[in-house]
Parts: C-alpha cells; structure tokens; sequence
C-alpha cells in the first residue's frame, strides 16, 4: 500500500465540498435509516441525479455516505418501535426493544453508534489493505474470467437475495433483455427499440432504480398509511457504562469480523452478517436464553456486523467492478455516470476517486459518531413525520429526478411504469435486486463474452479452459445446487407427510 | 400415476400469483426469443445482436415454466388464495390514484409548467390521499412548490419546464 495515495484520499476527503457533500450524504443516510420504508437504495436512487452538478468524486463521497449513514440510522427504529428502519438491523429488534422497554433505549443506542463505529473504521481500514492488492490480480483477468466472474456475481445476489431461487434467476434474465435494449455495442443495430428514438441508449437506470425502488416502495406504503407509534420512553444514559462496556467489547469485535468476512461475499451483504453475528453471541454466550430479553451484547454484535459489511461491500466493487450487494449495484451505476469505470484499473485510472472515497468513509464515521449521539432526541423526532406529508416529497423527488437526467418526459413514463411493475413485482415477491444487478452488468457481461468468443473462435469450452474463469463457474454451479438441495429435500418430507397422511 | 399425482399436488400448492405473473414471463421470454432471431443470433465465433438476448429470453421462458410448475416454499411464494391482495378494501383506489396522478403529472407538466404543475400535484396528494385539511394542503403544497424550485432550477440548475406561465 503506497501512503502517498492515502494522502492524496485525504487531500481530497478533507477539501471543503467534499467535507460538506460527505456531511449531507451521512446525515440524510442517518434520516434515510430512520424512516420506515425508505431504504438506501431508494435514497440513493433519489439523490443520483442531484449529484449530476458535482465532480465524480464528490458524488460518490456523498452517495457512500447515505449508504453508511443508513446503518447507523436503522438502529433507532429497531429500538425504540420494533421496527427495523433498515433491513440489517432486523435482528437488532430483538434485543434492543427489550432494552428500551426496560428503559433502557439509550445504552441501546449508545452502544449501537459506538459498535458502528468502531466496525465502520476497522472496515475501513481493511478495505484500504485489501483493495490494492487484489485489484492488481484482477488485471491478469481476461475476457472469460470477467464473463464468469460476473456470472457468479449475479448468481450470489440471486440466491441469497431471492426467497425463491427461480424468481431470482427470471429476474436476472429480465434484467439482461432490459440491459441489452439500445444500440448493439458491437454492431451498431438497434435492439428492441420499437422505432423510439429515445430507447437508441437503451432505457435508462435511472428511471428503473427509481421506478422500483422509489415508486413501488409508496405504492405498496400508501397501501396501509398508519400512525407509527415511537415507544414512549425518557433517552437518557446514551454513553454506556463500564458494565455496558464489559459485555459489549467482544462481541463488537467479534461482530465487525463476521460482518467484514461475510460482506465481502457477493450477495451477503449486511443482512446475513447481522443474523450470522448475532446467532454467534448466542451460540457462544454462558446465558443463550436470555438473548431476545434486552441483552447489550445481542444489539452490539449485529450493529457492528451491518456497519463493517457495508465497508466490506467496496472492496469487490472497487477492486474487482462487481457489485456485491443491490446498494453496490446502485454505487456502480452512479460510477459509469460519472464516468469512472470500477474495476482493476480504478486505482491507476482515478485515484483521487477511490483514495477520496475511502478516506471520507474514516470521516463520515467520525461524523456519524458525533451526530449520532447528541442528536438522538432529534432523530427520535424524525420518526414523527407522518407518511402523508413525506411520500409525495418521495414522489416529487422521483419525478424531477427521473426527468433531470435527459430532460425526458418518456425517461418519466418510463419511472412510472417500472413503478408499477415493481408494486407487482413486490406483490407477487419477486426481488427487484437482482434486476438492477443484471441490468447495471450486462453491457460488461454481453462485452466479455463476446469478446471470449471471438478470441476462441467460437469454443465456448474457453471459459472451462482456464483455470480461474473455471474456478469462477464451479462456485456459482455450487451456489445454484444449494436451494436446490434444500427445495427437493423439502418436497420430499412433504410428499412423504401428505401420502401417509391420506 | 404416483408422478402425476405428485405433480397434482404440486400444482395446487403453485399460488394463482405465481400462476398468473410466471404466464406474463414465459410470454415475455418468448416474445424476447422471437425478436432476438429476427435481429440475428450470429455464430459462435462472432455472436449477432440477438445472441445475449435470446439466450436471456430462453432462460427467463423456462424459469418461468418452473415457477409455474413448482410450488414455493411459504417464504417464497406470492400470497396465498386465501390471502387478500388489497390489505385494505380502499388500498386499490388509493395505489390507482397515486399512479394516475403520476401519469397526469408527467403529461401535463411540459405544458403547465413545473411550479403550477407541481402545485396541483401535491395539493391532490395531500388532500385526497393524505386527507389533510385545506389551509395545510395549499400551505404545503406551496411551500414545497418554491422550495423544489428554487433548489433544482437555481441550486442544481436542472432545466425544469417551464410552460405557458414562464416557471
């Protein structure tokens, strides 16, 4: 690792924009995981075309730190409603309700924001170590190593992502046919275009993320618009005592391992790391049965995990351009924006871009801590902002969002109608991530292979040829036999119970 | 016999969601494969414009065999018969007349303009959806108006339409 490219990160971290858009990205990532409903995908969907205006790095720094920031803002929700404000922090309910409902909801957050912040900067500080590195052995990558790579990518986030590995896989394929509409790379003919001449570019990312993410997710909210009661107790005790400490050091750290091992793994993210991480306290605690009646160790553990996955999450896409997770996919997307090609040459192409990013990451951390703390009260506040007064903000954002990225009026039609499609799509449950992940790919995917087949005269065996690009193939295979282990063993217990039943 | 009862009992487990939504896939997959020979599959040393996308099409047509066919677990599967699509009787007309508003909004605001459009769309929102009184509505819906443009059209400066009324 060369110290002069992490000084050239906090060279330009610490200019006063990239300061400033690192503060808003973090703050609205703390509202953002605050609010029910609204995830960090969304946000980030919502904010992309406002960070058309900025330099690369700017936009990035920014959009990083709604992703973060969202991990440290999902906690209160967990705490104090039972609801978790951010899908990684689903397992923090457990513990961190019970907590709150013993009054203690401010060790609960306390603890949270300090575990997140130790995980974040550890995190980060792994990240900065291992990304080099392995970008400089993904540079010996061809054509089918990045196919197959890609490949596994995709199949990682369809299985892990999907409940059901089909809808999953169907996903994915319409992902690809909504990618590969436009102008052929290679030929130069247009691709399911219809005759519109605006379909030339293919449909745009922005409109789908926002569609799905943004307009879907009000469809099915307005569907039952309730008051969210905020448990009704006093936060006072925020900084945990020595006790608090006591029983929180291990598993904070324990928790940032899991969490960074976990996250790096294509399809994981912060979710699995969270439940991994807490199932592990559980499992190795003297008292298992009182986790799940407000133990500090069951809200520490899986707080750190989520906040160290989210910084384990750029090390693939940096590193290697391959997304991990939907939020990843989402970065990756901003990144083609602005131009900037994820991937093994990003460390030599931009290194004021990824250096800038991953010092900011330290920054934001620290301003997570300092906002988190003193501002519980306020974010509590938050919490009261009733969903009628904030969906059509949701609404208007999408709109002007959506229209601002080519001053299209079609580019809004077509917002509105992969709204709708996600309002079905989330009805039917469907999972939309492996969509965007494919959708965000395919014009790399579509380029390696066949890019691979050409320089094979046209043996697909090329990619069973070489040893890495097989490596990549054989682990999605076993990803791909996993469910479908588990779904033929469950039918058959199934089976077996209904015949001997009748 | 023992197959196609399997197969029965298989099917019934298969949601009419999964049913219905699985139809519109293997419709799309095909559709995908047709267009896809038509634009050229190629050969497999240089692959034509349709190579990629028949291969997605195929793919998305037999998954979709398989949602149809197999049942998914209870985690899995879109709600059950017995399960309720609406959550709420009023949740259909709600979910409609957010997406009408949507569709009028995005016809109408190249003509009207953004702040009146914008105006009249937060107004409908937070009085018919979000059955908020009169003076909160046309307070709201003003303040958010101005707000919106004056951080996009002069903060960001995204060219926002500006219709007959000029802004």
């Amino acid at each position: 690792m060369d110290i002069s490219q992490i000084y050239l990160g906090f060279q330009t971290a610490l200019t006063p924009l990239n300061l400033l858009f690192c503060a808003i990205g973090v703050t609205l990532g703390q509202i953002v995981g605050i609010l029910p409903g609204l995830g960090p995908a969304a946000a980030i969907a919502l904010l992309l075309p406002a960070s058309f205006s900025l330099p690369s790095e700017t936009a990035i720094i920014m959009l990083a730190g709604v992703y973060y920031g969202s991990m440290y803002g999902g906690t209160i929700t967990s705490v104090l409603l039972n609801v978790p404000g951010e899908s990684s922090s689903v397992v923090t309910c457990l513990d961190g309700y019970q907590m709150a409902r013993q009054g203690r909801a401010g060790p609960a957050l306390g603890i949270a924001a300090f575990g997140s912040f130790i995980a974040g900067t550890i995190g980060t500080i792994t990240l900065m170590l291992l990304s080099p590195p392995l970008a400089e052995v993904a540079l010996k990558f061809g054509p089918p190593e990045v196919f197959s790579l890609m490949a596994l990518g995709m199949m990682a986030l369809t299985i892990f992502v999907s409940g059901s590995i089909l809808k999953g896989l169907s996903m994915a394929a319409v992902g690809v046919i909504i990618g590969s509409m436009g102008m052929d790379i290679i030929s130069g003919r247009p691709r399911f275009t219809f005759g519109i001449h605006e379909l030339m570019d293919g449909i745009g990312f922005v409109p789908v993320i926002m569609g799905l993410f943004g307009i879907a997710e009000v469809l099915i909210s307005v569907e039952e618009m309730e008051k969210t009661k905020v448990f009704d107790t006093t936060i006072k005790d925020i900084f945990p005592t020595r006790q608090d400490w006591r029983e929180s050091f291990l598993p904070i750290f324990r928790g940032t391992a899991i969490g960074f091992s976990l996250g790096i793994l294509p399809g994981s993210g912060g979710v699995i790391a969270s439940f991994a991480s807490y199932a592990v306290e559980k499992r190795i605690s003297k008292t298992p049965e009182k986790f799940g009646t407000g133990v500090i160790a069951g809200v520490a553990s899986p707080e750190s995990a989520n906040n160290s996955a989210a910084a384990a999450g750029f090390v693939p896409l940096l590193a290697l351009g391959l997304p991990p997770t939907v939020v990843m996919a989402l970065l990756l997307g901003a990144l083609l924006i602005h131009g900037v090609q994820p991937g093994p040459m990003l460390f030599q192409a931009h290194p004021r871009v990824v250096w800038g990013v991953i010092a900011s990451m330290y920054i934001g951390n620290v301003m997570l801590l300092l906002l988190n703390i003193p501002l519980i009260p306020l974010w509590v506040r938050c919490l009261k902002i009733p969903y009628q007064i904030l969906f059509p903000l949701i609404l208007l954002f999408c709109l002007i969002g959506s229209y601002s990225l080519n001053y299209s009026v079609i580019d809004v039609g077509f917002m509105v109608l992969f709204g709708f499609v996600g309002y079905l799509m989330k009805k039917c449950k469907y999972e939309p991530a492996p969509l965007i992940l494919a959708l965000v790919l395919t014009p790399m995917l579509e380029n390696a292979l066949r890019q691979s087949l050409i320089i094979s005269r046209g043996n697909p065996l090329i990619f069973f040829q070489r040893p890495i690009s097989l490596g990549f193939l054989v682990a999605a295979f076993c990803l791909l036999l996993l469910p479908i282990f588990s779904f033929f063993r469950k039918r058959r217990t199934e089976l077996l119970e209904q015949s001997d039943s009748s | 016999m023992l197959m196609l009862s399997k197969v029965n009992i298989l099917m019934k487990r298969s949601t009419r969601y999964d049913r219905w939504s699985s139809l519109v896939l293997f419709l799309l997959g095909a559709s995908i494969c047709y267009g896809s020979v038509n634009l050229g599959l190629g050969t497999w040393s240089a692959p034509g414009s349709g190579f990629l996308p028949f291969g997605a099409g195929l793919g998305l047509s037999l998954f979709s065999v398989g949602i149809f066919a197999l049942p998914g677990t209870k985690r899995e599967s879109a709600p059950s018969v017995t399960e309720k699509f609406w959550p709420r009787p009023e949740s259909g007309k709600v979910v409609s007349l957010v997406l009408l508003s949507l569709i009028v909004y995005d016809l109408i605001w190249t003509r009207l303009g953004f702040s009146l459009t914008t105006f009249l769309f937060l107004v409908f929102l937070f009085r018919v959806i979000g059955k908020r009184k009169w003076w909160i509505t046309i307070m709201g819906a003003a303040v958010i108006s101005g707000i919106a443009y004056v951080l996009f059209q002069i903060f960001l400066e995204c060219r926002l339409p500006t219709g007959f009324v000029g802004f």
